[in-house]
């Protein structure tokens, strides 16, 4: 699954260990959502979109959706 | 400061450092009552219980502050490090069925005799569990969060 966590975060000017602080995980994980490495469970997800004021799927993009 | 603002990996260090004394008591003990009596193998076991307890409340404190990246990456392992950590313990287990003379090295300070070659074996399953548990955490966690 793709998103657009690193976009949206320099768009901020917020640093990885901000985004961190915000969703209360580790800047390793931030790096693995980034990266795409690791897919989010539905309440992290929702909780990244509440902190970008953003809809889910403005985030995340479903690869395999036609 | 409330449990759940400390650090998962002082949970970690808080661990090993119980560890380390549960083994140093063990071993003390082991030492110095070569003819134990029952009543200090109870009060023994009673001592090792409570450390443990104290272990799996450390634990504990350990998962809950850890997020859910860091948990993925234990249940990974768990699941990959430990089944594939199998499979050399039962070519081992099947070799040693076939070859039930042979000569097997008792692990370091354990006496020769049935109570010194089970601790061997589980020496070894334990050991070779945890090396494939540690590889496939440091894979997942190395690969995923670098």
């Amino acid at each position: 699954m793709k998103n657009r966590l690193k976009v949206l975060r320099a768009e901020r000017d917020w640093s990885q260990a901000d985004l961190a602080v915000a969703l209360g995980v580790s800047r390793q994980t931030v790096n693995a959502l980034e990266t795409g490495r690791y897919d989010p469970s539905l309440p992290l997800a929702f909780k990244i979109a509440r902190t970008f004021d953003l809809p889910i799927e403005s985030i995340f993009h479903d690869e395999e959706a036609v | 400061m409330a449990a759940k603002q400390i650090a998962p990996w002082r949970w970690l260090v808080a661990l090993l450092g119980l560890s380390l004394g549960l083994g140093a008591t063990v071993g003390i003990y082991a030492a110095m009552s070569r003819e134990a009596s029952v009543g200090s193998l109870i009060l023994m076991g009673l001592v090792v219980a409570g450390l443990m307890a104290v272990g799996v409340w450390l634990v504990a404190m350990y998962w809950r502050r850890l997020d859910e990246a860091a948990r993925e990456a234990h249940k990974w392992a768990w699941f990959w490090g430990g089944n594939v950590a199998l499979l050399p313990l039962i070519v081992g287990l099947f070799f040693l069925l076939e070859r039930p003379d042979l000569q097997v090295p008792l692990w370091p300070g354990l006496h020769a005799g049935p109570a010194g070659y089970v601790a061997t074996g589980g020496f070894i399953v334990v050991f070779t569990l945890l090396i494939g548990y540690s590889l496939a955490w440091l894979y997942w966690w190395l690969w995923k969060s670098r």
